[in-house]
């Protein structure tokens, strides 16, 4: 076996439970669910027949199915399929980066208080015990009020609120791992404190936080849904789950529920999915570090 | 003499400070290991074996202050910079731990563990692991290739503990420090771990220093034999004289207390409870439990003396055992 199929080791076991497709029915249709959402919004010039923001007055709170509008217009007469899957591109992206973001930021940060304790971590914790304080969307809600609406702010906001959660689990991890024997034995192999922290421990306690990224992704999408509502978020007419259900509510108001319901629907999809999947990875690989 | 053993411990003493401990853990331990010599280090459970261990590492319980010097190939770890002190540590001395479970990462491959340990000692890491059959093969694994894809939840103790002094000696280490290698072990898995760790130890050419509270197991691959009580190094002498003529009362008591097959005689249990390390006494650590315990023994903390070709802290060791 070469060197490089070794050095593999450590993303190999990972990735054998995404496409192994072994794990329970659940989490293969949520795997199934995200790779369509995915893939609809990459290519959705596509496979849309109308641009999200075509208004069509003639043509407006068509029902699911009339006329080529796969899932009926809203009160403008836009194509709500059109909508709900470049409203996949918006809705999407910042939830990632989010998560991309403020796990990288806090696990660093926990990492370090985790590992070096002392005056650092007392100081870090701090910091992390005040943000604690906020709830996200009220942070994201500071964000838009300071810097404007749109999407950097309440993004920025998030991944501010979303860090503590991360940085917080990474240390007690961290904290726990580090009184393990092994990691002695690292030490007394000669090793030097960041490559036993970072190259060592991390990947150990690493599946854990992936779960809690996974869980952290559905919570920033629900919140950038909910500020995009409130009109804080995407501003209209830009297609956007949050936005849609806001635009949907008349509609809602006269009796028609498709609108709101198709964006909502998406949303459920997406966060269920990614949690169950999320729920999953963290068991399976944590099983393996237990055993 | 100083320089080329080993390993030389001198006068070293270690102390937790008030309110940790009632005494020092280890208070004024010498000792030394020549080049390819074993030494065999005995002493109960919390005597200070395992603290005198992890500071030839330096590798001391945080806030404790400590005297003396630890002179490993001459250098002294304890005033060693990080730098040498991570040459050290990686090239120079390999530890071997009592559970190898808990001593080797959970969620890597053998050959994960066994490369890491020689690119930390300055191997290139291809070279490491295409040694790493070679190294399974040494310690007596028949299926290395396989062993190798393996993790550790997947192996017994027994291959685990040979994987790790397989891993110890992949660094041709000058000084091997086996912490009771054995003792997590069942008894016939446990001889033929010793023997693949002495064999390998001496192909290697490395001095070792062996951890037991088993002091048959000691004498069988030990050539000297340092027994500690309370912190303390109370008798010293080659394994030989330590089986046949125990100077120290401890040493007899403990001699006393090992069943032996084939030998219709009472175990002997000794009296009483090793000190606490919240406990304190002003003479000889060991006189509570003595039957030879005299009054001078509970005031005067008897310093290690040489009597013939041994060394025994004892006031009363000439009446114990005449020579």
């Amino acid at each position: 076996m070469s060197a490089a199929s070794t050095t593999a080791a450590a993303s190999r076991f990972r990735l054998r439970a995404i496409p192994g497709l072994a794990g329970p029915a659940p989490v293969i249709v949520s795997v199934t669910i995200l790779a369509v959402v995915v893939i609809a919004a990459a290519i959705a010039p596509l496979i849309t027949t109308f641009t999200p923001d075509q208004v069509d007055l003639a043509a407006t709170l068509r029902p699911p199915g009339t006329a080529g509008h796969l899932l009926g217009t809203d009160s403008t007469g836009r194509d709500i399929f059109s909508r709900v899957i470049f409203g996949a591109r918006v809705s999407l992206v910042p939830p990632l980066l989010v998560t991309a973001l403020a796990s990288a930021i806090g696990i660093t940060l926990g990492v370090v208080c985790g590992w070096f304790g002392g005056m650092v971590d007392a100081g870090l914790s701090r910091v992390v015990d005040f943000l604690f304080a906020f709830p996200g969307l009220l942070v994201a809600m500071l964000a838009v009020a300071l810097f404007g609406r749109g999407l950097t702010a309440p993004t920025v906001g998030l991944i501010v609120a979303f860090t503590p959660y991360v940085a917080r689990l990474a240390r007690n991890l961290v904290i726990q791992e580090k009184s393990r024997p092994y990691v002695e034995a690292y030490r007394q192999q000669g090793f030097g404190n960041h490559t036993i922290a970072f190259a060592k421990v991390l990947p150990n306690i690493a599946p854990t936080l992936l779960a809690q990224c996974a869980l952290g992704f559905g919570y920033a999408l629900v919140d950038l849904a909910a500020l995009s509502y409130l009109g804080l978020g995407v501003q209209p007419p830009t297609a956007d789950w949050g936005v849609m259900v806001a635009e949907g509510q008349d509609a809602l108001v006269q009796g028609v529920a498709f609108p709101v319901l198709f964006p909502c629907i998406a949303v459920l999809l997406v966060v269920v999915a990614v949690n169950i999947v999320g729920d999953y990875l963290g068991d399976k690989l944590s099983g393996r570090v237990a055993a | 003499m100083t320089g080329t053993e080993a390993l030389r411990i001198e006068s070293l003493s270690v102390d937790l400070g008030r309110g940790r401990s009632g005494r020092p853990i280890l208070s004024d331990v010498s000792m030394y290991v020549r080049p390819g010599e074993t030494v065999g280090f005995v002493g109960e459970s919390g005597s200070g074996k395992s603290v005198t261990t992890r500071t030839v590492l330096a590798m001391l319980p945080a806030k404790a202050s400590v005297s003396g010097r630890v002179l490993v190939d001459g250098v002294d770890v304890l005033s060693a910079d990080r730098r040498r002190l991570r040459s050290i540590r990686s090239g120079q001395v390999a530890m071997i731990f009592q559970d190898p479970r808990a001593g080797i990462n959970p969620v890597r491959r053998i050959r994960e563990y066994l490369a890491e340990g020689l690119v930390a000692s300055g191997g290139r890491r291809a070279d490491a692991l295409a040694r790493c059959s070679a190294l399974l093969e040494s310690v007596g694994i028949r299926d290395p290739a396989k062993v190798l894809e393996q993790f550790p939840h997947q192996l017994s103790g027994g291959m685990l503990q040979r994987i790790m002094i397989a891993g110890a000696l992949a660094s041709e280490p000058a000084l091997l420090l086996a912490d009771e290698p054995t003792t997590a072990l069942d008894v016939t898995t446990q001889a033929e771990v010793v023997s693949i760790l002495e064999r390998r130890r001496a192909d290697a050419g490395a001095a070792m220093l062996f951890v037991t509270h088993d002091l048959d197991l000691a004498a069988a691959i030990c050539e000297r034999i340092y027994v500690m009580y309370a912190g303390r190094i109370v008798e010293h002498q080659s394994a030989a004289d330590l089986f046949a003529n125990p100077r120290h009362p401890y040493t007899r008591a403990l001699l006393a207390s090992t069943p032996r097959l084939g030998e219709s005689r009472r175990i002997e249990a000794i009296p009483g409870r090793p000190l606490s390390l919240s406990e304190t006494v002003a003479g000889c650590g060991f006189a509570p439990r003595c039957a030879f315990a005299g009054d001078l023994c509970t005031r005067e903390v008897p310093a290690l003396r040489r009597i013939g070709g041994a060394e025994v802290a004892c006031l009363r060791a000439e009446e114990v055992a005449p020579s």
